[in-house]
């Protein structure tokens, strides 16, 4: 097996892309190579905000099938030991945004992993808050804007989790924020270094730097009501399941999907789970962090 | 023991503390049950009768008889009209 060895969300990886990621010594768990092409039948095509068909998924023998357009496909085996790529552009950055952004956090779902879609930011060592919610909805903006008060980035736009010690852990993802020149300009990015874009299809910028393994908690504090004026509900157990739920990736088919509830609503009660809204501008942006910093002792996960 | 109602074929759920998430596989959709439609919705998945199933709420909840089978029958009408359960012919 010759490739890079390299760690993203926590797996080891060998990989046959120049990967800006850190480097690692473990045997990969997943191994990322280019094949020749992908011929599959899509069964579904989800769509963007402009109702352009964004990513097609389908199911070749026993392996998950997915497209973007006509700017990559990838294979990922059942078990998601192998994702394998095809870009008719050859590598480039888009090609690595789709792979570490989209496909692998899927994979992830297939090595047992509980994948959401939000940030996580560790707001006191070792545990930490996730934000999840739409593309757009703001998680990485409150992500780096809780950088000042003392948070740290632990993972972007994909939160791999895994039990331990019935505890769910986030492992860090890959070093770097996305963020855009609105957001940016909002919440100040202290701290935070220009990675350059995301790619040629996002408004993003990759900012860093990165932060460690953090365990989500607090299972025994009781919810705290007293933030509803500032836009802040929890939920219960059922509310808060499905809502991690349509949070969560996942490849396609109903076998994936029944078993996401198996790995997935557990998680609802093991963290108190608050729906969170606020205004995307500066003065609604510090109501909303007072509200995650009044919340999050030491943690929580929000859906929003 | 042969209910009333069956639970769709696509449909499946999990128990979170005491309420009940969920999906139906066909149409992707997710729905939540809180603590008492979590016993009715355990009374279908052991094919229990109506009768039995309203009197499991009243052996757990300090409700009426009455107000409970209309609460039972209310909530079994919304799950067919979901699609999650069907009706068994008599």
């Amino acid at each position: 097996m010759t490739g890079r060895r390299r760690i993203a969300y926590g797996v080891p990886l060998c990989v046959d892309l120049d990967l800006d990621l850190p480097t690692t010594g473990h045997p990969a768990r997943v191994v990322v190579r280019r094949m020749v092409d992908a011929v599959a039948e899509d069964t579904i095509t989800w769509l963007d905000r402009d109702s352009d068909p964004w990513m097609s998924a389908g199911v070749v023998g026993s392996r998950f099938y997915l497209r973007f357009g006509t700017d990559a496909e990838f294979l990922v085996s059942a078990r998601g030991e192998t994702v394998s790529w095809h870009s008719a552009g050859g590598p480039d950055d888009l090609l690595v945004h789709l792979l570490l952004d989209h496909v692998l956090p899927r994979a992830l779902t297939r090595l047992g992993r509980i994948a959401l879609h939000g940030s996580c930011v560790a707001l006191r060592a070792g545990s930490g808050v996730a934000l999840l919610g739409r593309s757009g909805s703001g998680k990485s903006t409150l992500a780096a804007a809780l950088i000042p008060r003392g948070g740290k980035v632990v993972a972007d736009d994909c939160l791999a989790i895994s039990w331990r010690a019935r505890q769910p852990e986030v492992a860090s993802a890959y070093p770097g924020l996305r963020l855009t020149d609105g957001s940016i300009e909002l919440c100040g990015a202290a701290g935070l270094t220009d990675g350059g874009p995301v790619s040629r299809l996002s408004a993003k910028k990759r900012m860093r730097p990165f932060e460690t393994d953090v365990v989500l908690s607090h299972p025994d504090e009781p919810a705290d009501a007293s933030g509803s004026g500032t836009g802040t509900m929890p939920l219960g157990p059922s509310a808060a399941g499905i809502a991690l739920l349509r949070h969560s990736f996942h490849l396609n088919g109903p076998d994936d999907r029944a078993s996401l509830l198996t790995s997935v609503v557990p998680l609802a009660a093991a963290v108190p789970v608050v729906r969170l809204h606020y205004e995307h501008t500066a003065r609604g942006l510090q109501v909303a962090l007072d509200a995650i910093e009044r919340l999050a002792r030491p943690a929580r996960p929000m859906a929003g | 023991m042969q209910g009333d109602y069956e639970i769709g074929p696509a449909v499946v759920s999990r128990s979170v503390e005491d309420e009940i998430v969920i999906v139906d596989l066909n149409s992707e959709a997710y729905f939540g049950l809180d603590r008492v439609g979590s016993v009715v919705w355990a009374g279908l998945e052991q094919r229990k009768p109506v009768p039995e199933i309203v009197q499991g709420i009243v052996d757990r909840f300090d409700v009426a008889p009455a107000r409970a089978g209309r609460d039972v029958e209310r909530l079994l009408g919304e799950l067919v009209r979901a699609g999650l359960v069907r009706r068994l012919a008599p």
